[in-house]
């Protein structure tokens, strides 16, 4: 007489940690590329390696000027007078960090010293031009 | 003693079909991880602002004039005019450096310019910079 064997049972990998560690990349992805489209968009910066140390990563007020030399905070442009209002709230909610000046390297320097001056009157001590540094840190 | 749960009670559990979410996930992963462009390391040029008014706070300083059009600028200091960064870098290299720099740029350079006269100032080893419009 034939005994039938019992079904054999797959073997079920737990998937559980896999789509605890998927979601998190996707949730990174989505994340960053929204930063990165806001905060670089049409501008080419500099090609210089920078300042080997530098003290603070921190940055309060980011000002972008592109390469028509049109000044913008965010997503607005902005005038002398904003950006000078804009840099005098920057230093009285952190007096230390200096601004970030984000501008295009074949914007006219007429532009950066616009900013530099608005910067200047607004109180801002100092000022951070961005650069591809192209490796270097 | 623990027993095993028989088939009959894993019958009664519903059970959620996963696959479908999963690939919808990988398919969005693999697009993010195609689409993403890595942006190139940034730095970070540091320029003082003076804050009595150009160029007046920095008495002991080297002021560095820079003029000319994007690409072809002059660099004046104390007098003397250098035609190209080679010289300028000549020129500050040997200086104290405990002064510092003030760079004062006219308005007809670019910005590339700016950035390469605030690099090649630190370079030569100053520490105190700073920036402003020429008057």
């Amino acid at each position: 007489m034939r005994f039938r064997s019992p079904p054999r049972r797959l073997a079920e990998p737990d998937m559980t940690p896999m789509i605890d560690v998927t979601f998190l990349l996707l949730i990174f992805f989505l994340v960053t590329a929204q930063m990165a489209a806001q905060a670089r968009k049409g501008v080419q910066l500099p090609v210089e390696p920078g300042e080997s140390r530098l003290e603070s990563a921190a940055s309060g007020l980011v000002v972008v000027v592109q390469a028509d030399g049109l000044v913008r905070v965010g997503d607005r442009g902005v005038d002398p007078a904003q950006l000078q209002q804009l840099a005098r709230e920057a230093a009285a909610r952190s007096p230390t960090v200096t601004p970030v000046v984000r501008a295009d390297r074949a914007a006219p320097a007429a532009a950066l010293n616009a900013v530099t001056e608005a910067l200047r009157q607004g109180g801002a001590p100092g000022f951070r031009l961005a650069t591809e540094s192209g490796g270097r840190p | 003693m623990r027993f095993a749960r028989s088939r009959s009670q894993d019958r009664g559990r519903p059970l959620i079909n996963m696959t479908s979410m999963i690939d919808a996930t990988f398919l969005l992963l693999s697009f993010f991880l195609v689409t993403t462009a890595m942006q190139r390391m940034e730095g970070k040029l540091t320029g003082a602002l003076d804050t009595t008014a150009a160029g007046k706070g920095d008495l002991q300083a080297v002021v560095v004039e820079v003029d000319g059009a994007p690409g072809a600028v002059e660099f004046r200091v104390a007098g003397r005019t250098l035609a190209d960064a080679a010289a300028l870098r000549e020129l500050l290299q040997p200086l104290p450096k405990e002064p510092g720099v003030a760079v004062r740029m006219r308005n007809g350079p670019s910005v590339a310019d700016a950035a390469a006269v605030l690099q090649l100032v630190r370079d030569a080893g100053f520490e105190r910079v700073s920036y402003a419009a020429a008057p």
